[in-house]
């Protein structure tokens, strides 16, 4: 007993209570559902927060919201506090596809079942996997890099990546598509940092190091959109804005004017709103008895001055969040 | 007259086959006993190895277990556990991790793989009544606790050993030093039944091949053939020497014999022996014919015959003649006396 109340007491910090809609599916009356979140001070998480909110409001779930901060610690812990306040379901995006396997497993033992919404998990036994299609959005962001370089007449150019953690699924699938794109028309790369702390120093300095050690630098793929001030700043500091272009996957709310501007070649943007909503839809199907396809696989828009305006409305709801967009 | 006398030998051992059994035996045994002392040493070094693996994976596993524990990777470690166990065949390990156990409520988080019979690895996390019977099976077990960076106990890492690996091992210890005693023993009585063979054996055969070719008194009729082993040769030598020794004092006797028989025959003696001893007695023809019959008249021949024919007086005086004799009175037995003719006379 004091055990369990020691872990409640630890874990309300990072529990957000969010209440529902009192206009519910009936079917889905006192059920609730737990979202494990990496960090959701991280605009990409709050925003798949809102999605998942949105459609287990619509459902009629009571949500509870655990925010990691991006520690194993902390995920573990809100695992356990969700599994003792009885949760129907969980809906996780581990810090690391391999800590979700602990998840996992916790869940599993205690009969609870898991979808996964992005980042991935090293085993399988989870109800779906809601992803995005990072190879293939990743891709696309490199084709539009590489036509934007050879506008400049920069084909001798180089590309340097500040990347994601290379043990998440998704961050191999970015690279894989990104480096494939580049390859096929004879780009070449300058090197690859990854991403530890996900600090704005640490994208600052990745991003410094690029530019120093590589005179033919002539781009920067930031894996991860939330740490872009870290690479311009660098760019600035250089003296060679405008000679360097920043490109980025994921998106920022200021992402839109910078594209406009041409501060930003490209932005590959997930939809993490629409992968939240997902996520809850294919929960309800499992808890309804209903079979749920195990793998989602969610398009990743690859966002250019030529197709702003056209994507916007999407852009607005699926990617940023804002529910007034239909 | 000569004719080949071959003695009946035919159920006496082969000194070729007891002798190449007998080193075989002798061979084998060598090598059964130093298999015994391989199997033995063997089994020691396994042993000694299977513990030295368990500490070593202890030690390994404790040093690098630790960072997964303070950084709460729990699939990590498990990994690496699993990855252990696939590597060194341990029978089962068990980490008790007591900064999870905290999270979950709980003393501390089991994680434990066994090594099934099908060689399959099984994951527990209770030390259920099943699992506790398979690992008091284990052969051997020790333990290492998990320190922290800042000396704090993070856990603790129980291996436990098996003893099919060692049996299994043991098993091809004892098959290989068979073989291998099997594939020498062999090897060595092949090499030495030839030795022997060309160097001895064959020898003996010929001394021996010689020897049966014999005349009718059994004396051989051939020398025994030259050797060039020294004792070989000087064995040969001996029997030649006595072949020809008895050959030339055959012929002695035969040319005394024919010299005797010429005297006898020339002088028309008859003659008449009675081996005292035996009771045999020989009539020579002539006696015979003295007397007036043929020796086929007289058949069977006996002391009898003798004294049937003897004069009665001449027959009491040769008695007290032969008795004084044989009590040593007089030097020889010397007794004329009168026979009667088959005619009366």
């Amino acid at each position: 007993m004091k055990h369990s109340l020691v872990r409640v007491f630890r874990a309300l910090p990072v529990v957000l209570i969010l209440m529902l809609n009192p206009a519910s599916d009936a079917a889905a009356q006192e059920r609730t559902l737990a979202y494990l979140v990496p960090d959701i001070r991280i605009p990409f998480w709050d925003i798949m927060a809102r999605g998942i909110h949105q459609k287990a409001t619509e459902l009629g779930y009571e949500l509870s919201v655990h925010s990691a901060d991006n520690l194993s610690r902390r995920e573990l812990e809100a695992t356990v506090a969700a599994i003792d306040s009885g949760v129907d379901g969980i809906i996780l995006s581990p810090t690391q596809s391999s800590a979700a396997v602990t998840v996992l497993k916790l869940a599993e033992q205690a009969g609870i079942p898991v979808v996964i919404s992005d980042i991935g998990a090293k085993s399988d036994n989870y109800v779906s996997y809601i992803e995005s299609d990072n190879d293939q959005g990743a891709y696309n962001l490199g084709e539009l890099l590489v036509a934007a370089l050879d506008e400049k007449g920069w084909m001798d150019g180089t590309v340097g990546i500040v990347a994601i953690p290379q043990k998440r699924a998704n961050g191999k699938a970015r690279t894989e598509g990104f480096l494939r794109a580049l390859e096929e028309h004879g780009v070449s790369t300058a090197g690859i940092y990854q991403q530890a702390d996900f600090s704005y120093r640490e994208t600052y300095e990745f991003s410094r190091r690029l530019i120093q050690d590589n005179p033919q630098l002539r781009a920067i793929w930031l894996q991860g959109s939330n740490r872009y001030r870290g690479a311009l700043d660098a760019i600035w500091e250089s003296g060679k804005t405008g000679q360097i272009l920043l490109i980025c996957f994921d998106a920022e709310p200021e992402f839109l004017a910078m594209i406009r501007s041409g501060d930003l070649v490209a932005a590959g943007m997930q939809q993490p709103f629409l992968m939240g909503e997902t996520a809850v839809e294919a929960m309800h199907r499992h808890l309804s008895g209903a079979p749920v396809e195990k793998v989602q696989r969610l398009p990743v828009l690859p966002v250019h001055r030529s197709n702003l305006e056209q994507l916007l409305p999407t852009i607005q709801r699926t990617v940023l969040g804002n529910r007034s967009q239909p | 007259m000569m004719k080949q006398v071959a003695a009946n030998t035919s159920g006496y051992p082969s000194l070729l086959g007891r002798t190449t059994s007998l080193v075989v035996a002798v061979i084998a045994g060598v090598f059964l006993l130093h298999a015994v002392y391989v199997y033995s040493t063997a089994r020691a070094e396994i042993t000694a190895g299977i513990e030295q693996d368990v500490h070593e994976s202890l030690e390994r596993l404790s040093r690098s277990i630790a960072p997964f524990i303070e950084s709460y990777s729990v699939h990590e470690y498990e990994s690496l556990i699993a990855t252990e166990m696939a590597l060194k065949q341990h029978f089962a390990v068990i980490l008790e991790d007591y900064e999870m156990g905290r999270i979950l409520g709980q003393p501390y988080y089991l994680y434990g793989q066994l090594r099934q019979q099908n060689g399959q690895y099984r994951l527990f996390q209770e030390r259920t009544q099943p699992v506790q019977h398979e690992l008091a099976q284990a052969f051997y077990q020790a333990s290492a606790p998990i320190m922290g960076g800042n000396d704090e106990v993070l856990g603790t890492i129980r291996i436990y050993a098996a003893d099919d690996l060692l049996v299994a091992k043991l098993e091809r210890v004892v098959l290989e030093e068979l073989l291998t005693v099997l594939a020498l023993a062999l090897t060595l009585s092949a090499l030495l039944g030839t030795v022997l063979h060309r160097s001895v054996f064959r020898s003996i055969v010929a001394i021996d091949d010689a020897l049966r070719n014999k005349d009718a008194e059994g004396i051989p009729l051939q020398p025994v053939p030259p050797f060039q082993y020294r004792e070989l040769a000087v064995l040969s030598d001996g029997i030649n020497t006595m072949l020809e020794s008895i050959k030339a004092s055959r012929e002695q006797l035969k040319l005394e014999r024919s010299r005797l028989e010429n005297i006898i025959s020339g002088t028309r003696s008859g003659t008449w022996a009675w081996n005292v001893q035996t009771g045999e007695t020989v009539y020579n023809k002539r006696w015979a014919e003295i007397a007036g019959y043929t020796l086929e008249e007289l058949a069977p021949v006996s002391i009898d015959t003798w004294m049937n024919l003897a004069h009665p007086d001449d027959l009491q005086r040769s008695a007290d003649l032969l008795e004084r004799h044989f009590r040593g009175e007089l030097a020889y037995y010397e007794c004329e006396a009168r026979m009667r003719h088959k005619d009366g006379h």
